[in-house]
Protein backbone atom coordinates (compact mmCIF):
# COMPACT_ATOMS: atom_id res chain seq x y z
CA UNK A 1 0.00 0.00 0.00
CA UNK A 2 1.25 3.44 -0.83
CA UNK A 3 1.24 5.19 2.49
CA UNK A 4 2.34 8.52 1.13
CA UNK A 5 0.35 9.23 -1.92
CA UNK A 6 -2.29 11.39 -0.33
CA UNK A 7 -0.37 12.96 2.48
CA UNK A 8 0.84 16.11 0.89
CA UNK A 9 0.19 19.74 1.52
CA UNK A 10 1.32 22.92 -0.01
CA UNK A 11 3.58 25.11 2.01
CA UNK A 12 3.70 28.83 2.29
CA UNK A 13 3.40 31.89 0.11
CA UNK A 14 7.13 32.27 -0.27
CA UNK A 15 7.21 28.91 -1.95
CA UNK A 16 4.83 30.26 -4.47
CA UNK A 17 1.58 28.70 -3.40
CA UNK A 18 -1.54 29.63 -1.56
CA UNK A 19 -0.88 28.39 1.91
CA UNK A 20 -4.10 29.71 3.34
CA UNK A 21 -6.10 27.41 1.18
CA UNK A 22 -4.05 24.47 2.26
CA UNK A 23 -3.72 24.95 5.99
CA UNK A 24 -7.38 25.46 6.64
CA UNK A 25 -8.84 23.28 9.35
CA UNK A 26 -8.61 19.76 8.13
CA UNK A 27 -12.24 18.71 8.28
CA UNK A 28 -13.05 15.89 5.95
CA UNK A 29 -15.65 16.68 3.38
CA UNK A 30 -17.98 13.98 2.20
CA UNK A 31 -15.85 13.56 -0.88
CA UNK A 32 -12.71 13.17 1.26
CA UNK A 33 -14.19 10.53 3.50
CA UNK A 34 -12.56 7.15 3.23
CA UNK A 35 -14.47 4.44 1.53
CA UNK A 36 -16.72 2.67 3.94
CA UNK A 37 -14.95 -0.24 5.52
CA UNK A 38 -11.43 1.02 4.93
CA UNK A 39 -10.70 0.58 8.60
CA UNK A 40 -13.41 -1.57 10.15
CA UNK A 41 -14.89 -0.06 13.26
CA UNK A 42 -13.08 3.25 12.85
CA UNK A 43 -15.10 6.43 13.28
CA UNK A 44 -13.55 9.12 11.08
CA UNK A 45 -12.65 12.47 12.56
CA UNK A 46 -10.33 15.22 11.41
CA UNK A 47 -6.75 14.03 11.10
CA UNK A 48 -4.50 15.58 13.71
CA UNK A 49 -0.84 15.11 14.55
CA UNK A 50 -1.09 12.38 17.16
CA UNK A 51 0.23 9.11 15.65
CA UNK A 52 -3.35 7.94 15.16
CA UNK A 53 -5.37 7.29 12.04
CA UNK A 54 -8.08 9.79 12.90
CA UNK A 55 -9.67 9.82 9.46
CA UNK A 56 -9.69 6.05 9.14
CA UNK A 57 -7.92 5.92 5.79
CA UNK A 58 -5.29 3.51 7.01
CA UNK A 59 -2.52 6.09 7.29
CA UNK A 60 -1.57 7.94 10.47
CA UNK A 61 -0.98 11.68 10.52
CA UNK A 62 -1.51 12.25 6.82
CA UNK A 63 -3.18 15.46 5.76
CA UNK A 64 -1.66 17.42 8.64
CA UNK A 65 -0.52 20.67 7.10
CA UNK A 66 2.81 22.32 7.94
CA UNK A 67 2.52 25.41 10.09
CA UNK A 68 4.51 28.46 8.99
CA UNK A 69 6.77 29.93 11.66
CA UNK A 70 6.99 33.66 12.40
CA UNK A 71 10.74 33.73 11.88
CA UNK A 72 10.75 31.53 8.79
CA UNK A 73 10.50 27.85 8.07
CA UNK A 74 7.72 25.49 9.03
CA UNK A 75 6.62 23.12 11.72
CA UNK A 76 5.95 19.61 10.43
CA UNK A 77 4.10 16.65 11.83
CA UNK A 78 6.73 14.03 12.62
CA UNK A 79 6.45 11.11 14.98
CA UNK A 80 3.07 12.25 16.19
CA UNK A 81 4.08 15.77 17.17
CA UNK A 82 4.57 19.07 15.44
CA UNK A 83 8.26 19.92 15.21
CA UNK A 84 9.65 23.11 16.68
CA UNK A 85 10.24 26.03 14.39
CA UNK A 86 13.67 25.78 12.80
CA UNK A 87 16.49 28.01 13.96
CA UNK A 88 19.47 29.00 11.89
CA UNK A 89 21.85 27.33 14.31
CA UNK A 90 21.79 25.05 17.35
CA UNK A 91 23.74 27.07 19.92
CA UNK A 92 25.45 29.98 18.17
CA UNK A 93 26.16 31.29 14.70
CA UNK A 94 29.26 29.51 13.36
CA UNK A 95 32.35 31.65 13.60
CA UNK A 96 30.78 34.15 15.95
CA UNK A 97 32.72 35.37 18.96
CA UNK A 98 31.69 36.46 22.42
CA UNK A 99 33.61 37.95 25.31
CA UNK A 100 34.33 35.65 28.22
CA UNK A 101 36.16 36.28 31.48
CA UNK A 102 39.24 34.55 32.76
CA UNK A 103 40.56 34.60 36.29
CA UNK A 104 44.12 35.63 35.58
CA UNK A 105 46.33 37.99 33.60
CA UNK A 106 44.12 40.28 31.51
CA UNK A 107 40.81 38.94 32.91
CA UNK A 108 39.33 39.27 29.43
CA UNK A 109 38.95 36.62 26.76
CA UNK A 110 37.24 35.63 23.54
CA UNK A 111 35.32 32.48 22.80
CA UNK A 112 34.52 31.32 19.25
CA UNK A 113 31.51 29.38 18.08
CA UNK A 114 32.27 26.06 16.41
CA UNK A 115 31.91 25.71 12.66
CA UNK A 116 28.73 23.67 13.03
CA UNK A 117 27.20 26.12 15.51
CA UNK A 118 26.78 23.45 18.16
CA UNK A 119 29.25 24.51 20.83
CA UNK A 120 31.63 27.18 22.04
CA UNK A 121 35.38 26.79 22.07
CA UNK A 122 37.84 27.63 24.81
CA UNK A 123 37.93 31.03 26.42
CA UNK A 124 41.19 32.41 25.04
CA UNK A 125 42.82 35.36 26.76
CA UNK A 126 42.74 38.56 24.77
CA UNK A 127 45.41 41.26 24.99
CA UNK A 128 45.13 44.11 25.01
CA UNK A 129 41.77 44.43 26.67
CA UNK A 130 39.59 46.88 24.70
CA UNK A 131 40.35 50.37 25.95
CA UNK A 132 36.82 50.97 27.21
CA UNK A 133 37.22 48.20 29.77
CA UNK A 134 40.95 47.96 30.31
CA UNK A 135 40.96 49.90 33.57
CA UNK A 136 37.94 48.07 34.94
CA UNK A 137 39.45 44.70 34.12
CA UNK A 138 42.74 45.79 35.63
CA UNK A 139 41.20 47.07 38.84
CA UNK A 140 38.21 44.80 39.36
CA UNK A 141 39.77 41.72 37.74
CA UNK A 142 37.49 38.68 37.42
CA UNK A 143 34.32 40.32 38.67
CA UNK A 144 30.75 41.32 37.86
CA UNK A 145 32.03 44.83 37.23
CA UNK A 146 34.15 43.62 34.35
CA UNK A 147 31.19 41.80 32.83
CA UNK A 148 29.02 44.88 33.28
CA UNK A 149 31.62 46.98 31.50
CA UNK A 150 31.56 44.47 28.66
CA UNK A 151 27.81 44.77 28.34
CA UNK A 152 27.77 48.53 28.68
CA UNK A 153 30.25 48.96 25.88
CA UNK A 154 28.41 47.07 23.23
CA UNK A 155 30.08 43.67 23.33
CA UNK A 156 28.36 40.32 23.37
CA UNK A 157 29.30 38.88 26.74
CA UNK A 158 29.03 35.54 28.52
CA UNK A 159 26.83 36.09 31.58
CA UNK A 160 29.29 34.37 33.87
CA UNK A 161 28.21 36.42 36.88
CA UNK A 162 24.48 36.08 36.21
CA UNK A 163 23.95 39.81 36.09
CA UNK A 164 20.33 39.41 35.11
CA UNK A 165 19.67 37.11 38.04
CA UNK A 166 17.97 34.34 36.12
CA UNK A 167 20.33 31.62 37.28
CA UNK A 168 21.73 30.98 33.82
CA UNK A 169 25.47 31.54 33.63
CA UNK A 170 25.83 30.12 30.14
CA UNK A 171 23.74 32.66 28.29
CA UNK A 172 24.93 35.79 26.54
CA UNK A 173 24.11 39.36 27.39
CA UNK A 174 24.81 42.57 25.58
CA UNK A 175 24.89 43.18 21.86
CA UNK A 176 24.52 39.60 20.66
CA UNK A 177 22.06 39.89 17.80
CA UNK A 178 24.37 38.44 15.18
CA UNK A 179 25.19 35.45 17.36
CA UNK A 180 21.71 34.34 18.27
CA UNK A 181 20.20 31.34 16.56
CA UNK A 182 16.53 32.21 16.75
CA UNK A 183 15.24 35.06 14.64
CA UNK B 1 69.88 29.93 18.20
CA UNK B 2 68.09 32.84 19.81
CA UNK B 3 66.48 33.75 16.49
CA UNK B 4 65.16 30.23 16.13
CA UNK B 5 63.64 30.34 19.58
CA UNK B 6 62.06 33.71 19.01
CA UNK B 7 60.67 32.55 15.69
CA UNK B 8 59.20 29.48 17.34
CA UNK B 9 57.56 31.52 20.05
CA UNK B 10 56.14 34.03 17.57
CA UNK B 11 54.80 31.24 15.38
CA UNK B 12 53.09 29.60 18.32
CA UNK B 13 51.54 32.82 19.53
CA UNK B 14 50.31 33.60 16.05
CA UNK B 15 48.76 30.17 15.80
CA UNK B 16 47.03 30.79 19.10
CA UNK B 17 44.96 33.58 17.65
CA UNK B 18 44.62 32.51 14.03
CA UNK B 19 41.39 31.04 12.76
CA UNK B 20 40.79 29.40 9.45
CA UNK B 21 39.39 31.72 6.83
CA UNK B 22 36.62 29.24 6.12
CA UNK B 23 35.34 29.58 9.66
CA UNK B 24 31.81 30.95 9.61
CA UNK B 25 31.93 31.83 5.92
CA UNK B 26 28.45 32.56 4.53
CA UNK B 27 28.91 30.06 1.73
CA UNK B 28 26.23 28.56 -0.43
CA UNK B 29 25.90 24.98 0.79
CA UNK B 30 23.53 23.38 -1.69
CA UNK B 31 20.84 24.10 -4.24
CA UNK B 32 17.52 22.55 -5.13
CA UNK B 33 17.45 21.76 -7.97
CA UNK B 34 21.14 20.87 -8.07
CA UNK B 35 23.44 21.50 -10.98
CA UNK B 36 22.53 19.21 -13.86
CA UNK B 37 19.02 18.47 -12.66
CA UNK B 38 16.41 17.38 -15.16
CA UNK B 39 12.62 17.30 -15.17
CA UNK B 40 12.42 20.50 -13.13
CA UNK B 41 8.77 21.56 -13.08
CA UNK B 42 8.03 24.65 -15.12
CA UNK B 43 6.19 26.25 -12.21
CA UNK B 44 8.90 25.60 -9.63
CA UNK B 45 10.39 28.11 -7.26
CA UNK B 46 14.14 27.53 -7.06
CA UNK B 47 16.06 27.29 -3.80
CA UNK B 48 19.61 27.73 -2.53
CA UNK B 49 20.69 26.91 1.00
CA UNK B 50 23.37 29.03 2.63
CA UNK B 51 25.44 28.63 5.79
CA UNK B 52 23.97 29.91 9.02
CA UNK B 53 25.91 33.15 9.09
CA UNK B 54 24.64 34.36 5.70
CA UNK B 55 22.48 37.42 5.36
CA UNK B 56 20.66 38.47 2.21
CA UNK B 57 20.66 42.11 1.23
CA UNK B 58 18.95 41.94 -2.13
CA UNK B 59 21.89 40.70 -4.14
CA UNK B 60 20.67 39.89 -7.68
CA UNK B 61 20.08 36.34 -8.80
CA UNK B 62 20.94 35.97 -12.45
CA UNK B 63 18.72 33.72 -14.54
CA UNK B 64 19.82 32.93 -18.08
CA UNK B 65 16.84 32.14 -20.26
CA UNK B 66 16.90 29.62 -23.11
CA UNK B 67 16.87 32.48 -25.66
CA UNK B 68 20.14 33.79 -24.29
CA UNK B 69 18.81 36.78 -22.40
CA UNK B 70 19.64 37.29 -18.77
CA UNK B 71 17.32 38.43 -15.99
CA UNK B 72 18.53 39.94 -12.73
CA UNK B 73 15.99 38.98 -10.11
CA UNK B 74 15.55 39.44 -6.40
CA UNK B 75 14.83 36.47 -4.20
CA UNK B 76 13.23 35.95 -0.84
CA UNK B 77 15.37 34.83 2.08
CA UNK B 78 14.21 32.59 4.88
CA UNK B 79 16.73 33.18 7.65
CA UNK B 80 15.58 30.25 9.78
CA UNK B 81 16.18 27.77 6.98
CA UNK B 82 19.05 29.68 5.37
CA UNK B 83 17.07 29.34 2.15
CA UNK B 84 17.11 31.85 -0.68
CA UNK B 85 14.15 31.31 -2.98
CA UNK B 86 13.74 32.58 -6.51
CA UNK B 87 10.30 32.44 -8.03
CA UNK B 88 10.63 33.07 -11.78
CA UNK B 89 8.32 35.92 -12.77
CA UNK B 90 6.57 33.70 -15.28
CA UNK B 91 6.46 29.94 -15.79
CA UNK B 92 9.55 28.52 -17.39
CA UNK B 93 9.50 26.95 -20.82
CA UNK B 94 9.14 23.20 -20.99
CA UNK B 95 12.08 21.02 -21.95
CA UNK B 96 14.45 23.97 -21.93
CA UNK B 97 17.82 24.61 -20.32
CA UNK B 98 18.28 27.40 -17.79
CA UNK B 99 21.34 28.66 -15.99
CA UNK B 100 21.09 30.28 -12.61
CA UNK B 101 23.82 32.23 -10.84
CA UNK B 102 23.17 32.19 -7.10
CA UNK B 103 24.80 35.22 -5.47
CA UNK B 104 27.67 35.50 -3.03
CA UNK B 105 26.26 36.69 0.28
CA UNK B 106 27.79 38.55 3.16
CA UNK B 107 27.82 37.11 6.65
CA UNK B 108 27.20 38.24 10.19
CA UNK B 109 30.49 36.96 11.52
CA UNK B 110 32.92 37.74 8.71
CA UNK B 111 33.63 40.72 6.55
CA UNK B 112 33.91 39.17 3.12
CA UNK B 113 31.46 37.44 0.87
CA UNK B 114 30.98 33.70 0.82
CA UNK B 115 30.66 31.40 -2.13
CA UNK B 116 27.84 31.52 -4.64
CA UNK B 117 27.22 28.98 -7.36
CA UNK B 118 26.17 28.67 -10.97
CA UNK B 119 23.79 25.82 -11.72
CA UNK B 120 22.32 24.60 -14.97
CA UNK B 121 19.14 22.58 -15.13
CA UNK B 122 16.59 21.38 -17.64
CA UNK B 123 12.89 21.72 -17.19
CA UNK B 124 10.38 18.95 -17.66
CA UNK B 125 7.29 19.13 -19.78
CA UNK B 126 4.78 20.16 -17.16
CA UNK B 127 4.01 21.60 -13.78
CA UNK B 128 4.35 19.73 -10.50
CA UNK B 129 0.91 18.59 -9.49
CA UNK B 130 1.43 15.60 -7.22
CA UNK B 131 3.08 15.39 -3.83
CA UNK B 132 6.26 13.38 -3.44
CA UNK B 133 6.08 9.74 -2.50
CA UNK B 134 8.34 8.79 0.38
CA UNK B 135 8.08 6.29 3.21
CA UNK B 136 10.52 7.99 5.57
CA UNK B 137 13.58 6.85 7.47
CA UNK B 138 14.41 3.15 7.53
CA UNK B 139 17.53 2.50 9.60
CA UNK B 140 19.94 4.41 11.81
CA UNK B 141 23.62 4.00 12.58
CA UNK B 142 25.84 6.13 14.77
CA UNK B 143 29.49 6.71 15.53
CA UNK B 144 31.72 8.98 17.54
CA UNK B 145 33.87 11.51 15.71
CA UNK B 146 36.58 13.84 16.98
CA UNK B 147 37.76 16.51 14.60
CA UNK B 148 39.64 19.74 14.89
CA UNK B 149 37.27 22.62 14.36
CA UNK B 150 38.18 25.49 12.04
CA UNK B 151 36.58 28.06 14.28
CA UNK B 152 37.56 27.01 17.77
CA UNK B 153 40.95 25.50 16.94
CA UNK B 154 40.18 22.64 19.27
CA UNK B 155 39.01 19.10 18.87
CA UNK B 156 35.25 18.90 19.02
CA UNK B 157 33.50 15.70 19.99
CA UNK B 158 30.37 14.81 18.09
CA UNK B 159 28.15 11.82 17.56
CA UNK B 160 27.47 11.30 13.90
CA UNK B 161 24.32 9.63 12.65
CA UNK B 162 23.62 8.01 9.30
CA UNK B 163 19.91 7.83 8.60
CA UNK B 164 19.00 5.49 5.77
CA UNK B 165 16.03 6.57 3.74
CA UNK B 166 13.31 4.87 1.76
CA UNK B 167 13.03 5.42 -1.98
CA UNK B 168 11.53 8.74 -2.95
CA UNK B 169 9.92 9.94 -6.14
CA UNK B 170 8.03 12.93 -7.42
CA UNK B 171 6.50 14.10 -10.67
CA UNK B 172 8.89 17.04 -10.47
CA UNK B 173 11.86 14.69 -10.43
CA UNK B 174 13.79 13.25 -7.55
CA UNK B 175 16.43 15.96 -7.94
CA UNK B 176 13.87 18.53 -6.95
CA UNK B 177 13.23 17.09 -3.51
CA UNK B 178 14.40 18.62 -0.25
CA UNK B 179 14.96 16.40 2.76
CA UNK B 180 13.64 17.55 6.12
CA UNK B 181 15.25 15.46 8.85
CA UNK B 182 14.08 15.92 12.41
CA UNK B 183 15.40 14.62 15.70
CA UNK B 184 12.36 13.27 17.48
CA UNK B 185 13.95 12.00 20.68
CA UNK B 186 17.09 12.97 22.55
CA UNK B 187 18.29 14.42 25.81
CA UNK B 188 18.12 18.06 24.82
CA UNK B 189 14.71 18.16 23.18
CA UNK B 190 12.72 20.42 25.42
CA UNK B 191 9.51 20.67 23.44
CA UNK B 192 8.87 19.06 20.07
CA UNK B 193 11.01 17.42 17.42
CA UNK B 194 13.88 19.55 16.19
CA UNK B 195 14.82 19.98 12.53
CA UNK B 196 18.47 19.03 12.24
CA UNK B 197 19.00 18.80 8.50
CA UNK B 198 17.43 20.59 5.57
CA UNK B 199 18.84 20.24 2.09
CA UNK B 200 18.88 18.19 -1.09
CA UNK B 201 17.76 14.60 -0.77
CA UNK B 202 20.92 12.45 -0.88
CA UNK B 203 21.39 10.13 -3.85
CA UNK B 204 19.40 6.95 -3.73
CA UNK B 205 21.02 4.49 -1.35
CA UNK B 206 23.08 7.14 0.39
CA UNK B 207 22.11 7.85 3.99
CA UNK B 208 21.53 11.32 5.32
CA UNK B 209 24.33 12.35 7.62
CA UNK B 210 24.06 14.58 10.65
CA UNK B 211 26.41 15.29 13.57
CA UNK B 212 25.21 16.37 16.97
CA UNK B 213 26.94 17.69 20.05
CA UNK B 214 27.11 15.19 22.89
CA UNK B 215 24.64 16.94 25.14
CA UNK B 216 21.97 16.40 22.53
CA UNK B 217 22.99 12.99 21.32
CA UNK B 218 23.80 10.65 24.18
CA UNK B 219 20.97 8.36 25.21
CA UNK B 220 17.79 7.39 23.41
CA UNK B 221 17.93 9.22 20.08
CA UNK B 222 15.39 9.04 17.27
CA UNK B 223 14.94 10.65 13.88
CA UNK B 224 12.16 10.95 11.34
CA UNK B 225 12.27 12.24 7.79
CA UNK B 226 10.01 13.62 5.11
CA UNK B 227 10.63 15.33 1.79
CA UNK B 228 9.12 18.32 0.10
CA UNK B 229 9.13 19.24 -3.54
CA UNK B 230 9.97 22.57 -5.13
CA UNK B 231 6.37 23.65 -5.08
CA UNK B 232 6.10 23.05 -1.36
CA UNK B 233 4.12 19.82 -1.29
CA UNK B 234 5.29 17.42 1.38
CA UNK B 235 5.41 13.66 1.51
CA UNK B 236 4.35 11.29 4.19
CA UNK B 237 6.85 9.17 6.03
CA UNK B 238 7.28 11.48 9.01
CA UNK B 239 5.46 8.98 11.17
CA UNK B 240 8.27 6.44 10.78
CA UNK B 241 10.88 6.89 13.51
CA UNK B 242 14.25 5.21 13.62
CA UNK B 243 15.91 5.05 17.01
CA UNK B 244 19.15 4.07 18.63
CA UNK B 245 20.60 4.02 22.13
CA UNK B 246 23.92 5.85 22.16
CA UNK B 247 26.46 5.89 24.94
CA UNK B 248 28.96 8.40 26.19
CA UNK B 249 32.30 7.72 24.50
CA UNK B 250 35.21 6.88 26.78
CA UNK B 251 36.67 10.34 27.01
CA UNK B 252 39.77 10.03 29.12
CA UNK B 253 41.70 13.19 28.45
CA UNK B 254 44.86 11.85 29.95
CA UNK B 255 48.33 13.26 29.59
CA UNK B 256 48.91 11.83 26.14
CA UNK B 257 45.51 12.56 24.60
CA UNK B 258 44.32 15.80 26.13
CA UNK B 259 42.44 17.74 23.45
CA UNK B 260 44.64 20.78 23.54
CA UNK B 261 43.56 23.94 21.84
CA UNK B 262 46.07 26.20 20.19
CA UNK B 263 46.14 28.42 23.23
CA UNK B 264 47.26 25.57 25.44
CA UNK B 265 49.63 24.18 22.89
CA UNK B 266 51.13 27.61 22.41
CA UNK B 267 51.58 27.94 26.13
CA UNK B 268 53.36 24.60 26.22
CA UNK B 269 55.67 25.54 23.39
CA UNK B 270 56.36 28.86 25.03
CA UNK B 271 57.32 27.28 28.34
CA UNK B 272 59.51 24.75 26.56
CA UNK B 273 61.19 27.45 24.54
CA UNK B 274 61.87 29.56 27.61
CA UNK B 275 63.33 26.58 29.46
CA UNK B 276 65.55 25.85 26.50
CA UNK B 277 66.65 29.46 26.39
CA UNK B 278 67.55 29.43 30.08
CA UNK B 279 69.58 26.25 29.71
CA UNK B 280 71.32 27.63 26.65
CA UNK B 281 72.19 30.82 28.47
CA UNK B 282 73.56 28.98 31.49
CA UNK B 283 75.75 26.85 29.29
CA UNK B 284 76.92 29.89 27.43
CA UNK B 285 77.61 31.84 30.60
CA UNK B 286 75.29 34.70 29.73
CA UNK B 287 73.24 36.61 32.28
CA UNK B 288 69.88 38.42 31.78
Amino acid sequence: MDTTSDSAHDLAPDLGFDLAADVAPDVPSPSDAPPPGTVPGCVPTAETCNSLDDDCDGVVDNDVAPIPCPGGGYRYCVAGRMSDCPTRCAVCVPGGQRVCFISYCSYWGLQACASDGQSWGYCVEQRPVPSACSSVASNKKHSPETEQCCIDNGFCCLDEFDLNGNGDKTEMLGRCGDLLCAQ
Amino acid sequence: MRAVIVATVVTCLTAATARAQSCGAPDLVSTVPPDGATLVPVDAPLHAFYAAAAIYQGEPILLDLPDGTEQALVGEFDQAEGRLTLTPPEPMSGLATYTLQWPELRGTTSGGKGLGKKVTFTTGASADVSPPSFAGATTLAWDWVRENDDCTDKIEDRLSFDVSLAQASDDGGRDSLTLVLSQTAGPSLATGPRQVLLGPLPPSGTPAHVSLALDGAVGHVCFAALVRDLTGKISGGGEHEVCVQTTQPPFFNGCSMAPLGYDERARGWLLGALAFLLIARRRGGHAC
